[in-house]
């Protein structure tokens, strides 16, 4: 099966109405048993006394959404999965909202407790995002993956 | 042959620019990014790879594309 290249990126923070949005579509795929979520959130970290109020992500767009189809395509050959939804966020995200959205589905638990974390470590660390870490001081820094 | 360049994240912070256009030719990305390490000496101290023509693509590759990227570390999620 020949997937097309989809658009991850959405403006703005990920709202829980969108994830509740997703869930709910799949009410009619009546196959599936297993849903596993991975939802990402910006933390407030406190930095030598000046805490993150946001984060401002920005992405080479074309690259990101290539190795991202790439990365979903490896996981639908290895893994017995229904369906697979990703959503990164770009522009301003605060702390305290969603800026990463992971949703796979089987009709088995084993394929999408195995494959959750394949995934969401592959566009970790794959994907041409940047995030730059507001203060609420105005100052900023850029974000290093751990 | 002319190629535009792109400076993504905090690269955009080492070079004062989002993108530019360059006129010089180089054989090879790696001759490329001497040439943009000496004239803008900040992009010495961030580690970055580059992209041609939407491909990341290594250092020792015959520079082709007319549309170059660069990027720094990869911090999404």
């Amino acid at each position: 099966m020949i997937r097309k290249i989809k658009n991850i990126f959405i403006e703005g923070a990920i709202s829980p109405k969108t994830i509740a949005e997703s869930i709910g579509h799949h009410q009619h795929k009546t196959k599936i048993g297993a849903h596993n979520i991975f939802l990402g959130q910006v933390r407030a970290d406190q930095i030598n006394g000046k805490t993150i109020s946001a984060i401002d992500y920005s992405a080479q767009k074309e690259i990101a959404n290539q190795l991202c189809h790439e990365i979903r395509e490896a996981a639908f050959s290895k893994h017995d999965l229904s369906c697979m939804h990703i959503y990164h966020s770009l522009g301003t995200v605060k702390a305290g909202e969603i800026c990463f959205f992971v949703f796979v589905s089987s009709s088995h638990r084993p394929p999408v407790f195995e494959s959750l974390s394949e995934i969401v470590n592959d566009i970790k660390e794959k994907l041409p995002i940047f995030g730059k870490e507001l203060f609420e001081d105005k100052s900023h820094q850029w974000k290093v993956n751990q | 042959m002319e190629m535009k360049l792109r400076y993504f994240g905090q690269l955009q912070e080492a070079t004062g620019k989002k993108e530019e256009v360059l006129t010089d030719s180089f054989e090879s990305l790696g001759n490329l990014r001497n040439f943009l390490l000496k004239q803008y000496p900040k992009l010495n101290h961030v580690h970055f790879k580059m992209a041609q023509n939407n491909k990341i693509d290594i250092d020792s590759s015959p520079l082709s594309g007319n549309l170059i990227d660069l990027l720094p570390p990869f911090s999404g999620g």
